[in-house]
């Protein structure tokens, strides 16, 4: 790992819609693995995150950690045995079409650095519905008709899915806080490719000003707002301890963080509720562990 | 010549195969089970946790992920192996299609499978014909094991650079244990020398980054047929360059002649078939019947010209083309398409019926062949085809289930 200095591996400009934190996500986690690294980017709107100075590995939609797993274990026969694996994918990637090949890779140990990067749609192929959208979300599939408003069923809780299986590291990561999504991926260097303990697990919630329907200039503080009301709880799980990092002494109410999206504007005020209750018992559940510590 | 003398032993077209991949040092291998490929991967586990075999092994969740794996080794240059059949190889079809987009010298066995049961026919591997795979078609477990150490070396070529499929029939090859000759590794090295990449694609340890700028689409295919078409060379030549140290031979590594010479019918026949067929055309020539057979080995890339060199050679006046595939909507097989094909230009082309033979693994018997060959025979002398194209179960075949299914 090169942090110290500052090599980077990124490099403008992007591809990427103003506003999208995407390319943040992307330049911090690579930046801070350094040269010794190898990417791999499935279809997504990372691969939109612009020129990289480090070779990618080949992948198709669906199995981008199956592809890692490959290529770690080529680098490993060619004689390199301290590179850095990455995979960056979308919740697409990753929550529907890329969880199998990612369960897999976790399952088996495979020494992979993977990197969410969250916008809760299918934003590059054009705002389609994936398993990651809120509910009552508008997206191009789930659209606000006068029959049936959005998105109708819950998204998966991701992270936890990865918990179940045992690896060393999970965690989530807000870019409005970029020091912990470093000190993080400084985490995952050091657990999977240093010590070789198994695949390291980091989504951060990319916020999307094209899908969620809000003004470029508002990227950080729609962030800040996801953390604040609870939406996006910031944690990390190293090693079966876990850490919430971020505990707002009160969380805002959720309306805000709604109403300043096109996306989410339509709900009424009871969706809203059942939504924040629902965020709220969660928020409970991760104070207690945070005591508990595990 | 041979430095080190065979071991002979009684074992299967699988652990052939898993033999050969051993002694050509394979550093990656990914695999998931599916029946009848499995015995493959579970001999090479074998071997890595013997100690037999210094091999990085990924025992992955699905043959979609197990591609990908291939993938994601092979670009790191070393060599890599897999093997699936059936409905995993369609499962597999989207990273199949990729391979070759790479230029990763793949090896991959496919004991065939119908997409439709557990058993033989090739359903599976036909859809994969258009998608820059080498396919060689074998008959036995000995040229299973033969052909999986030349396909090392032939995709491995610089000429080549191509993905490259083995393909022997499900249970009759790959479950069937057969006596077989078990090259010495000495001698396998000899023939088989260390893999050496073109170019590596992802070599962290390189002092300046490399941006790769590959070809627009159209000049990438047109790359890829130059390469399939230097493939006949290579293959015909390892055929050649085998043989000089084992001894053995499979025609001229495209195709294999028998009884052909003064033959004016011929069948083409594919993989264990042959064996019946063999004894088929023998039964006639003691009739009397003039008539010969082609093995076609080697189907991608087709042997066009040799197609064309033989019908000029012997003038056959009629030609049955047996196989286990189907392409619905035309009443015919793949290799009856690309034979009719290769022949259409010349002046004396014969008369051509195909037979679509063993579907869902159905037995393919001397009775079934006898048949076909009075139908090929007819035509060649009097020049009349009754019927184009025959389903085996138009010709008297029976479908043979196992008494468990």
């Amino acid at each position: 790992m090169s942090s110290q200095t500052v090599e980077r591996v990124t490099v403008p400009p992007t591809g990427a819609c103003q506003g999208c934190a995407m390319v943040l996500i992307a330049r911090h986690a690579l930046d801070t693995l350094g040269r010794n690294s190898v990417v791999t980017i499935p279809a997504s709107c990372g691969a939109w995150s612009g020129a990289m100075l480090i070779d990618r590995g080949p992948t198709q939609f669906p199995s981008a950690a199956a592809a890692a797993s490959g290529v770690a274990a080529g680098l490993r026969a060619a004689g390199h045995k301290d590179t850095n694996v990455v995979v960056i994918a979308g919740d697409g990637g990753t929550y529907d079409i890329g969880l199998q090949a990612l369960s897999g890779a976790a399952e088996r140990g495979e020494k992979i650095i993977y990197i969410c990067q969250n916008n809760q749609a299918y934003m590059n192929t054009g705002i389609q519905r994936s398993g990651a959208t809120p509910r009552w979300g508008w997206t191009t599939t789930t659209p606000v008709g006068s029959v049936i408003k959005g998105k109708t069923v819950w998204p998966k809780i991701m992270p936890e899915i990865m918990e179940a299986h045992h690896i060393p590291l999970v965690a989530t990561a807000s870019i409005h806080n970029i020091p912990d999504y470093k000190r993080k991926i400084k985490i995952a260097y050091e657990l999977t490719t240093k010590q070789g303990k198994g695949l390291s697990y980091i989504e951060v919630l990319n916020t999307c000003p094209t899908g969620w329907r809000y003004s470029p200039e508002k990227m950080v503080a729609i962030a800040r707002l996801a953390v604040e009301t609870g939406f996006w709880p910031v944690y990390e799980v190293v090693e079966g301890k876990f850490k919430l990092n971020i505990k707002p002494k009160e969380l805002k109410p959720l309306k805000e963080f709604y109403q300043m999206q096109g996306r989410l504007r339509h709900l009424t005020d009871e969706q809203i509720a059942e939504t924040e209750k629902l965020i709220h018992s969660r928020w409970e559940r991760l104070l207690e562990r945070d005591q508990r510590g595990y | 010549m041979k430095m080190v003398e065979e071991i002979i032993d009684f074992i299967t077209g699988n652990d052939a195969v898993a033999y050969a991949v051993k002694m050509a040092r394979v550093k990656v291998v990914a695999a998931y089970p599916i029946t009848p490929q499995s015995p493959v991967t579970e001999k090479i586990a074998e071997y890595i946790n013997n100690g037999e075999m210094d091999t990085e092994f990924i025992a992955i969740e699905g043959e979609h992920s197990c591609l990908a794996a291939m993938r994601g080794a092979g670009v790191c240059g070393v060599r890599v192996f897999t093997a699936t059949c059936g409905p995993g190889l369609m499962y597999a079809h989207e990273n199949l299609e990729c391979v070759h987009r790479d230029r990763t010298p793949l090896v991959i066995a496919v004991p065939n499978r119908s997409y439709s049961s557990l058993f033989a026919d090739y359903t599976d591997s036909m859809p994969e014909a258009t998608t820059g795979f080498i396919q060689v078609f074998v008959e036995s477990p000995q040229e299973a094991l033969d052909t999986t150490l030349q396909a090392f070396r032939v995709a491995e070529d610089h000429r080549v650079l191509m993905p490259f499929m083995i393909l022997y029939d499900g249970y009759v090859t790959s479950h069937t244990g057969a006596t077989v000759r078990l090259p010495s590794q000495e001698d396998v090295d000899k023939f088989l020398p260390p893999f050496k990449p073109y170019a590596v694609k992802v070599d962290p340890s390189r002092s300046e980054f490399i941006q790769w700028e590959a070809p627009g689409v159209p000049i990438q295919e047109m790359e890829h047929e130059q390469a399939m078409e230097n493939a006949r060379e290579v293959i015909k030549l390892a055929n050649e360059e085998y043989a000089k140290i084992f001894g053995r031979r499979y025609g001229d590594g495209l195709l294999e002649t028998y009884r052909v010479e003064d033959a004016e019918a011929v069948l083409v026949t594919m993989a264990s078939m042959t064996g019946t067929a063999r004894q088929v055309i023998d039964m006639l020539r003691e009739k009397g019947e003039k008539i010969g057979l082609i093995r076609l080995r080697t189907f991608r890339p087709f042997p066009i010209k040799e197609f064309q060199a033989l019908q000029e050679k012997y003038s056959f006046k009629a030609m049955g083309v047996c196989e286990r595939d189907v392409t619905h909507g035309c009443r015919y097989g793949e290799v009856y398409g690309d034979i009719k094909t290769s022949l259409y230009d010349l002046d004396n082309r014969p008369k051509m019926i195909n037979f679509i033979l063993g579907l869902g693994g159905a037995d393919i018997r001397i009775p079934t062949l006898v048949t076909a060959s009075e139908k090929v025979l007819y035509t060649a002398k009097t020049g009349k085809i009754e019927k184009e194209s025959w389903f085996g179960a138009e010709i008297g075949e029976v479908e043979t289930r196992l008494a468990a299914f």
